[in-house]
């Protein structure tokens, strides 16, 4: 991309976000699907922990229920407490006492140990105090029949259990501090015929059974919690809010009014809902569920708690994150590596689409280069047998359509003279140098023109010649310029020497003339002597004439101009060829435009010159002859014109002689060149030299037997 | 032309200075001499005073033009310049006022004929111009003197312009001098009395 262009730079990042962009939304997703898929997983994860902690959790209360319904029914079949029960003796109560008293403290988590009877008073009572149990002495033993559960235990069937509600143990109308969570278990004792002894009453610690609850909660995410069927916090790891139905002023610290959002949780056994308070798991606990004898409730003889385990949603969206994040992570990296990866694959995508490109518009731009060129632009293979390339220029300058075998056509149009030097150029073959040859080819049209062929090797990396590429000018003007230019050197220097002759000659024609002179009048009186003498005159003469015209045609045309009429200057040139003019009975016909304007700058003296030259040529007799001339007429026609873009007179000079061939009209303008017997053939190069100095164009025309028409065109001004 | 002129001609050639006297002779006019190189014509020029010159350019010893001017210098003489060149400086080097015609080689009888006819009239129409420009020349100087020493007079003596005039001109008749004379004495008079 060395060569960007101005718009490379924003195309290799569309290209880039081409790629990138796809690229990005795929990881997006695919990171999406990855956190949400980590995310269940996550919270499935959590669940199965949860559900498992809270089975365990439940059937730790299950286990524990049972096991104090057992030691209930256990007492109530107590031997020590029959014998007592039927003997009555006093030593059998303190042996019944006994007994309940080593059970208590084995035991260790019953509050109070109790036989009442059915009355409702107490008979035995065992207190566990600082983990010692205590006979209570007769005097303190207490009547409990107001209590409610002395009254339920009382109306018991054989075989059926009281439980009391979970609640705080209260003292005197007290809470007692600190707080004794408890649970009474009841149940009443019969006789073998089924009266009613009495019943034992166990006020079981639900501490013990709380921290085991707790314990088999510990290590998992949540937060545990026990809930009884109306809400109330059992267990909540917060003392302020458990036990909320024991104060008047915790009424609605319950579960279900702070966690307003776990509705499911009262509507199902077992389950799981997230809320935007958090992840609630729970589990439907049934305490009285194993139960070999059926358990009476004050509520029924359904028992139900709810274990909960709770992750704040702050917790969560911590977890969340921590996914989240994680999952960013990786989808960054990963993002940086594919964007690493699309930037690469872009820019090498942009540079081979932008060398493409160039190497396209290159290549159009060569062919519009070598099309538009007037050059023959040429590649040819290693030995020049065929042409790779033409340019579309070969068939303006050869006159040939760009065919197959190009190659033939262009051999064969060369002209035999300058076959040797074609050749050479055609028949090198693997040299290392460039060439140059020229020669001249023959168009089908017959026109000859000059060719310069010029190319050097092509080469390859390895340095091997692989063809050649060249190019063939047409150089027919330059030829002709360089012709010109030699030939006015030339004259040039015939200039010279001719002004260098000048004394000599004029000299030599003063002396002759002299001489001349007084010889005739020395032989006045012999007149066929006069006669020779006269003819020697004539010649002298025309010597004279000569040397002036050649005299004029080499030496510098300098341009004075005026403004002049040029239909003024013809009159001026009539005016002095008028003895010729009348000597030859000519009859001159001018005509001009109606508005014509023809007035131009130009040297007077000069442009009479030139008119002169022309007339005199068409005033020869000598072209009488050859068309059987009787009247010379001349046609003179003035008319505006323009010239190289810019304004111009025109003037036309056409005689009613013979005219010239094709071949003479192109030569008529050669010094030295003349059709006549007599005559210098000069004039017309002096005309035309006069013309071009004044930039303007003087040509004939002429078609044999119809005369010759001379063409001048004077630009009105030298700008 | 009917006046007989006396001419000078030069030339390198003897054929042409043969064809000049003889022709100049039948055209009624004395050739005094024929000079081969530009020394001798300004010699002859100084021993024969001619009225006109006829010479060459080109010639071995001086060129005929500066020759001329050298004489004319002395002598104001009009030349006719017969030469092979035409070309431009040779033609500004002979527009000077004492060449009076150029002629190109080859020439004919008739062209020598025609240019020396114009050439003495113009000759002549110049010498009186000439003098008319001399004597007005001394008529301003005259007239220069007269008024100084007619102021000199007004001032010395107080006299008006009339009066001192009539002074002169009294001095002058009396002493049968110019007025100018007078004029210049007095005023030579006068700055010898330092006045």
């Amino acid at each position: 991309m060395s060569s960007a262009t101005p718009h490379a730079a924003p195309s290799v990042w569309r290209t880039f976000l081409a790629y990138a962009l796809p690229c990005a939304a795929i990881l997006a997703i695919a990171s999406w699907a990855a956190w949400q898929g980590q995310w269940e997983r996550r919270l499935s994860d959590l669940r199965q922990a949860e559900e498992k902690r809270l089975a365990l959790q439940a059937e730790s209360i299950v286990r524990d229920f049972a096991a104090a319904r057992t030691d209930l029914e256990l007492l109530a079949e107590e031997a020590a407490l029959r014998r007592a029960l039927t003997t009555g003796a006093s030593v059998d109560w303190a042996a019944a006492a006994a007994a309940f008293r080593v059970f208590s403290e084995k035991k260790q988590f019953y509050d109070q140990v109790r036989f009442l009877d059915p009355t409702g008073l107490e008979v035995l009572r065992i207190n566990l105090v600082n983990g010692e149990a205590v006979v209570v002495p007769e005097a303190d033993l207490q009547r409990k029949d107001d209590r409610y559960y002395v009254q339920a235990a009382l109306a018991l069937p054989r075989g059926k259990v009281f439980v009391s509600p979970f609640d705080l143990n209260v003292e005197d109308d007290q809470i007692e501090q600190p707080l004794k969570p408890t649970i009474r278990f009841a149940a009443g004792v019969f006789d073998a015929d089924g009266s009613r002894r009495g019943i034992v009453v166990l006020n079981y610690l639900g501490r013990e059974m709380l921290q085991r609850f707790v314990r088999f909660g510990a290590g998992g995410p949540g937060r545990s919690m026990l809930l009884n069927a109306e809400g109330f916090w059992l267990y909540a790891g917060d003392p302020a809010r458990e036990w909320g139905f024991m104060y008047s002023d915790r009424q609605d610290v319950r579960f279900p009014v702070v966690y307003s959002t776990a509705t499911e949780l009262w509507q199902t056994e077992v389950g799981q809902q997230r809320t935007p308070q958090g992840l609630f798991t729970w589990e439907t606990i049934h305490p009285l569920a194993e139960a070999r004898t059926d358990a009476e409730t004050a509520e029924g003889s359904d028992l139900q708690w709810k274990a909960v385990s709770i992750l704040p949603e702050d917790q969560l969206a911590e977890t969340a994150a921590a996914i989240r994040s994680a999952v960013l992570r990786i989808a960054a990296s990963g993002g940086m590596v594919l964007a690493v990866v699309c930037w690469v694959v872009a820019r090498n995508a942009v540079a081979r689409r932008a060398s493409e490109a160039s190497l396209v518009a290159s290549e159009s731009r060569f062919r519009q280069m070598a099309a538009a060129i007037a050059e023959v632009f040429w590649l040819c293979n290693a030995d020049r047998s065929r042409f790779l390339y033409v340019s579309p220029a070969f068939a303006n300058i050869w006159g040939a359509p760009s065919a197959v075998d190009v190659i033939d056509v262009w051999r064969a149009a060369v002209h035999p003279d300058d076959r040797a030097a074609a050749d050479a150029a055609f028949e090198r073959r693997g040299e290392p140098a460039a060439f140059s040859a020229e020669y001249r080819i023959v168009r089908p049209d017959g026109e000859t023109r000059w060719i310069w062929d010029h190319g050097f090797p092509v080469r390859d990396d390895a340095g091997v010649v692989r063809g050649y590429a060249g190019i063939a000018e047409d150089v027919t003007r330059l030829h002709a310029a360089q012709d010109r230019l030699m030939q006015s050197e030339r004259l040039a220097a015939v200039g010279e020497a001719i002004t260098g002759l000048a004394h000599e000659s004029r000299n030599a024609l003063q002396r002759s003339q002299s001489c001349l002179e007084m010889l005739a009048k020395r032989i006045a009186d012999r007149p066929e002597a006069l006669g020779l003498a006269a003819r020697v005159q004539d010649a002298l003469r025309e010597l004279h004439r000569l040397y002036e015209r050649v005299r004029e045609y080499a030496a510098p045309t300098t341009v004075r101009r005026a403004p002049h009429d040029i239909s003024d200057l013809l009159r001026k040139t009539c005016d002095q060829l008028a003895d010729l003019i009348a000597s030859r009975g000519a009859e001159i016909v001018v005509e001009r435009p109606p508005d014509g304007n023809l007035v131009c700058e130009v040297d007077g003296l000069g442009m009479v010159q030139v008119l002169r030259n022309v007339l005199e040529n068409a005033l020869s007799e000598e072209l009488d002859a050859a068309v059987e001339r009787t009247q010379v007429r001349i046609r003179v026609a003035f008319s505006t014109c323009r010239l190289q873009g810019r304004d111009a007179v025109r003037t036309i000079i056409e005689d009613n002689g013979p005219g010239l061939s094709a071949d003479a009209v192109r030569r008529a303008f050669e010094p030295f060149y003349t059709t006549k017997v007599r005559g210098t053939g000069l004039g017309l190069a002096i005309a035309q030299r006069i013309v071009a100095a004044h930039g303007g164009e003087l040509e004939a025309t002429s078609e044999p037997g119809k005369g010759l028409n001379v063409s001048i065109v004077l630009p009105r001004s030298a700008g | 032309m009917t006046e007989s002129l006396r001419v000078v001609v030069a030339d390198d050639e003897p054929d042409v200075r043969e064809y000049f006297a003889e022709t100049l002779a039948e055209l009624g006019h004395q050739v005094l001499a024929a000079a081969a190189t530009g020394d001798e014509l300004l010699a002859a020029c100084r021993r024969h005073s001619p009225d006109l010159l006829v010479t060459d350019i080109r010639m071995p010893g001086g060129d005929g033009l500066s020759v001329a001017r050298t004489y004319a210098a002395e002598r104001f003489t009009p030349t006719i310049v017969v030469t092979a060149y035409h070309d431009q400086a040779t033609l500004a080097e002979a527009s000077e006022p004492h060449v009076f015609s150029y002629l190109v080689k080859p020439i004919e009888r008739p062209q020598l004929e025609a240019a020396l006819t114009i050439a003495w009239l113009r000759y002549r129409q110049f010498s009186s111009l000439r003098g008319e420009a001399d004597s007005l020349r001394q008529a301003l100087e005259d007239r220069k003197l007269i008024e100084r020493a007619k102021g000199l007079l007004m001032q010395q003596a107080g006299i008006s312009e009339e009066e001192a005039f009539r002074r002169l001109q009294k001095s002058a008749r009396n002493e049968n001098k110019k007025l100018a004379e007078v004029a210049s004495a007095l005023i030579t008079a006068a700055r010898v009395l330092g006045a």
